[in-house]
């Protein structure tokens, strides 16, 4: 471990570590462009500059690794004169349009220049100007405002795995552009926007949606495959929108990036109708908009009925992948509790066998978030997913159903003759399921974003994520409408569980692995459930 | 003093492998192979050779860094991109000498248990390259290349590449990544090419007059070379003379050879009527020196001590009619048009600086634009990734502190005193 000096504080850093790493693990900031943590140094913005004694020239702090007893300045003169240099040559033909740029207020460009400029300009000359072009179906190019920094060159090499993005033209007249103009490729677009430090590389799906100071991000975790990648949710703050999804650092799980999948993947949920209201059939009747009490009430005399008739052996709880843990637990903690029926399953199962491997980021090809969660949750399967389900059905064996995220019915093969057989069907959906038609009562479901709660992804590691936006309508947690519904039916102890941490908790309390955990436990992070040898053995 | 590396200049028959045979050529690859490699590499060393490419490296020393034992195959690239303006010597070795130059990278590759080269050479020496090629196809024929060479057991493959045309290809790592089929663009250095170059394998880069200077110093032996010129400063260099002199050319002189000496006695002075104002003694690259700084020997360290430098060896005399203003801005310009564009100061700067010197010749300039060329010229100085940023930063800048009253004058007369029109519009 070598230690050194920066602007006169000892630290020690791994052999190996640049100086500009040890530098911010420290908390020492130097400004830089091309650096990217997760990209080759290429060493080319020349914004890093730093004093080292002994050196006569400044150095990059980028490119050079640490050495013993190494004195490193980050502040004299002539450290700032070349900062202040630097940024003023990276404005001369910047087009300095920040007030319509989407990336003003979030933009290294401008911070460094707040930071590190001179606060004014020499150059009088005319600026030069390139069009505006399209990189395929993600990605804007603004030619005018790229700072040459190379980090979208090097992700599309070096991450996604295809040459497919580079500079053309030499010098000042040099020119970011795809070969022969075609279209990006690849599900690993979205990250270029993030990669790019200044607004040259926007979204079209994001731009000129909102400006930074009237968004606030919110920790989430991507639900739309098992890596569970970690994000960022960008919630209007006036409106409540929820605005674009990002990928937030997570080492462990997905790194810097996230795919266009998981980006994109709300608008599946968003822009469809969601659910807004429960609906129950009373009296006989066909579905109605009813207050949720209405919808409990019909669910609990329906269960009275059937299980007076036919015993609680009837009743099968359908869980989800698509369902955070909460949500499947409290499906089989109520299913036990109201029928000591210990029927379950799970729909949604199916592989979609679409896996991606760029050389940086690999997408797996199930494509729903938690099946190892609801199956930790107590979600343990009975026959064979959905098909044993059917067979059951036809024997006559299931008469009430219990369905979470009831829209993500992947498996429904339109046997609706087969469901009629059900006398007792309860769905929770965020947009309405193939079986809404069929359903007694339908609870709208908060989606990931509108709640609280955890998933554990295809590693076992359990991650948090935490209400961002307002639930659409009436929608309401799923494990929240258990609760109630529980409540409904009169069961011990569902009046203290008010959170979607108090039905963790008890989860933890009862699940292998998840012991001792909370949700402060989890943190940011996430961290890996607990598989004991016994478990692993069987 | 009898000329080593251009002794054929003008006599096409030395292209062919026979009568250059019949003249000594490739007798000194027959004395480098009795040779162990090391000795081959001491003798370079102590002969004081430093490189022609224009930083002046000892080559014996660069050879000696490419690591004995690599996993990857090692490479030679001799570097025949010729493009800095006022510079046209290794032409002539390409053209005139193609077998010298061959004999110093078989002797080359010898030394460094290098078995593929590469000629680097500049795209519009078409007519070099095909010369190159037919010598290389002569010496293939006579097992000077291939297997087995000269039945020493010893392989070395030669491939000529044509650049594309792009000046900065001439900067080393540049010329290794054009080589590899990628963008001319600098690499961040270290790594070094000797440790990490072509294809990521141990490379020697040198210039063409470098590896042509190599036979002649195992002929002659190391003690032989090391005679010629002044201490640290060893051998015979091609001045490439241009501008207002009385007989331009390529001239072979010893090294601390007087300026005034090369443009008097070997150029015929400066043309009839008219007296020597300045001269760029190392390419445009190089700090311009005023008249009275010209008496001064050429060579590595007497320049870089005077503020300049050797350089190419590319001397560019100007007499009393030039302006200084329009000779910085075409200078100007051809940095302009020719930085690669990889970081940040020379992009931007140049482009900058390039349009201040633009309206000071045509008439539209101010005093204050003298001390702001100065100081974009400071903010690149020293912070750029490859030694382009010094390359212009430094004699523009020279050009503004050397000739401050004839800008001035430009500002005050509104216009080129030497009635020189606004220069045309750049592309
Ligand atoms: C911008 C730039 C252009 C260069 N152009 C050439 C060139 O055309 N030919 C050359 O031999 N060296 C050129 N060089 C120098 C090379 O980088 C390198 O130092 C040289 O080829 C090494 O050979 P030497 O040691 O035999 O001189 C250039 C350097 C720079 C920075
Ligand atoms: S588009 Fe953005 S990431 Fe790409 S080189 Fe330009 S500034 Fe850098
Ligand atoms: S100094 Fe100029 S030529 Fe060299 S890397 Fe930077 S932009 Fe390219
Ligand atoms: S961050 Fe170091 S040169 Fe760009």
């Amino acid at each position: 471990m070598p230690t050194l000096t920066i602007d006169g504080k000892e630290i020690s850093v791994p052999k190996g570590t640049t100086v500009l790493e040890a530098a911010k693990t420290n908390g020492i900031h130097i400004p830089h462009y091309c650096y990217h943590p997760a990209l080759a140094v290429v060493g080319n913005c020349r914004m890093c500059l730093v004093k080292i004694e002994g050196m006569p020239k400044l150095q990059t702090s980028c490119s050079t690794a640490v050495a013993e007893n190494m004195k490193v300045f980050t502040k004299t003169d002539e450290v700032r004169k070349a900062q202040q240099g630097v940024m003023e040559l990276l404005l001369i033909n910047h087009p300095l349009d920040c007030p319509v740029c989407d990336q003003g207020g979030e933009c290294d460009l401008q911070d460094f220049s707040y930071g590190y400029g001179a606060g004014k300009s020499r150059y009088e000359f005319e600026k030069q100007t390139f069009v505006e072009r399209s990189l395929g179906p993600v990605i804007k190019l603004n030619m005018n405002r790229c700072i040459r920094c190379t980090r979208c060159v090097r992700f599309c090499q070096e991450v996604r795995g295809k040459a497919e993005l580079d500079f053309f033209y030499r010098g000042q007249h040099s020119e970011l552009a795809t070969y022969d103009n075609q279209e990006l490729t690849g599900a690993l677009q979205g990250n270029l926007v993030d990669v790019c430090p200044v607004g040259a590389l926007t979204s079209k799906d994001y731009r000129f949606k909102s400006r930074p100071w009237d968004n606030r991000d919110v920790k989430s975790v991507c639900p739309f495959c098992e890596k569970g990648c970690s994000t960022d949710i960008t919630v209007k703050w006036r409106t409540g929108q929820l605005l674009r999804t990002k990928p937030r650092y997570n080492p462990d799980v997905n790194g810097h990036w996230m795919c266009d999948h998981g980006r994109f993947g709300y608008h599946a949920i968003f822009d469809g109708q969601r659910v807004q209201k429960s609906e129950a059939t009373i009296g006989g009747a066909g579905l109605s908009v009813v207050p949720r009490e209405k919808a409990y009430a019909a669910v609990y005399e329906a269960s009275k009925r059937i299980r007076e008739r036919d015993g609680g052996s009837v009743f099968f709880g359908l869980g989800s992948p698509h369902a955070s843990n909460e949500d499947n637990f409290m499906l089989a903690k109520f299913m036990k509790d109201a029928f000591q029926c210990a029927h379950f399953g799970l729909n949604a199962t199916e592989d979609s066998g679409e896996a991606e491997d760029y050389p940086g980021f690999k997408i797996p090809s199930f494509k729903a978030p938690n099946l190892q969660g609801a199956r930790d949750a107590g979600i343990t399967e009975q026959g064979v997913g959905y098909a044993g389900l059917r067979t059951a059905i036809g024997k006559g064996e299931v008469k009430a159903l219990f369905v979470l995220a009831g829209n993500r019915f992947s498996d429904w093969r339109g046997d609706f003759e087969l469901m009629k057989r059900v006398d007792l069907l309860v769905i929770f959906e965020l947009l309405p399921s193939p079986l809404h038609p069929l359903a007694t009562a339908t609870i709208p479901a908060a989606a990931w974003t509108e709640t609280d709660g955890t998933m554990t992804n295809m590693q076992g590691r359990i991650q948090r994520f935490w209400r961002g936006v307002d639930p659409a309508g009436d929608a309401i947690p799923q494990w929240q409408a258990l609760v109630e519904l529980g409540q409904r039916f009169g069961l011990q102890g569902y009046q203290q569980l008010k959170r979607a941490e108090d039905a963790f908790k008890l989860l933890a309390a009862s699940t292998p692995g998840y012991a001792g955990l909370d949700y402060s436990k989890i943190g940011d992070r996430g961290v890996l459930r607990v598989v004991e040898e016994a478990a692993l053995a069987r | 003093m009898e000329a080593t590396l251009i002794k054929h200049i003008g006599h096409t028959a030395f292209r062919d492998i026979d009568t250059f045979v019949q003249g000594g050529g490739y007798r000194a690859v027959e004395k480098a192979f009795g040779m162990r490699p090391e000795e081959v590499t001491e003798a370079v060393k102590s002969s004081g050779l430093r490189g022609r490419g224009g930083a002046g490296f000892s080559a014996g020393m660069k050879w000696s860094f490419v690591p004995k034992e690599s996993q990857l195959p090692k490479y030679l690239c001799c570097n025949a991109d010729e493009s800095e303006p006022g510079t046209f010597k290794d032409r002539q070795i390409v053209e005139y000498e193609p077998h010298l130059l061959v004999e110093g990278i078989i002797i080359c590759c010898y030394a460094v248990g290098i078995h593929s080269a590469y000629i680097y050479i500049r795209g519009e020496f078409a007519y070099g390259a095909e010369v190159l090629e037919n010598a290389i196809a002569q010496a293939y024929s006579r097992n000077y290349l291939g297997r087995d060479i000269l039945g020493k057991g010893f392989d070395l493959d030669v491939t000529v590449h044509r650049g594309a045309g792009a000046y900065i290809c001439g900067e080393e790592t540049a010329l290794l990544e054009s080589l590899e089929g990628k963008r001319g663009q600098p690499r961040l250095k270290p790594p070094f090419p000797a440790v990490v170059g072509l294809f990521n394998g141990p490379t020697v880069i040198n210039n063409v007059e470098t590896l042509a200077a190599i036979p002649s110093i195992i002929n002659n032996g190391a003690d032989w070379y090391a005679a010629i010129g002044p201490e640290r400063n060893r051998g015979t260099k091609l001045f490439s003379v241009s501008g207002h002199v009385v007989k331009p050319g390529v001239y072979e002189m010893p090294l601390g050879t007087n300026l005034l000496a090369l443009i008097n006695d070997c150029c015929g002075g400066i043309r009839p009527g008219r007296t020597l104002k300045a001269v760029i003694p190392g390419g445009a690259s190089a700090s311009v020196l005023r008249a009275e700084e010209c008496n001064i020997s050429l060579d590595f360290d007497s320049l870089a001590k005077a503020g300049s430098m050797l350089g190419s060896g590319g001397a560019i005399v100007m007499d009393d009619s030039t302006c200084m203003v329009k000779v910085a801005h075409t200078a100007s310009r051809f940095f302009y048009e020719e930085s690669c564009g990889k970081c940040t100061p020379c992009r931007e700067g140049i482009g900058w600086v390039e349009k201040l010197f633009r309206r000071l010749e045509s008439g539209g300039g101010r005093e204050t634009d003298l001390a702001l060329i100065s100081d974009i010229c400071d903010n690149v100085k020293g912070k750029t990734l490859c030694p382009f940023g010094e390359a212009f930063s430094a004699p523009l800048d020279t050009f503004v502190k050397k000739f401050r009253e004839e800008f001035l004058e430009h500002v005050r007369q509104k216009r080129c005193p030497f009635g020189n029109p606004p220069p045309d519009p750049v592309h």
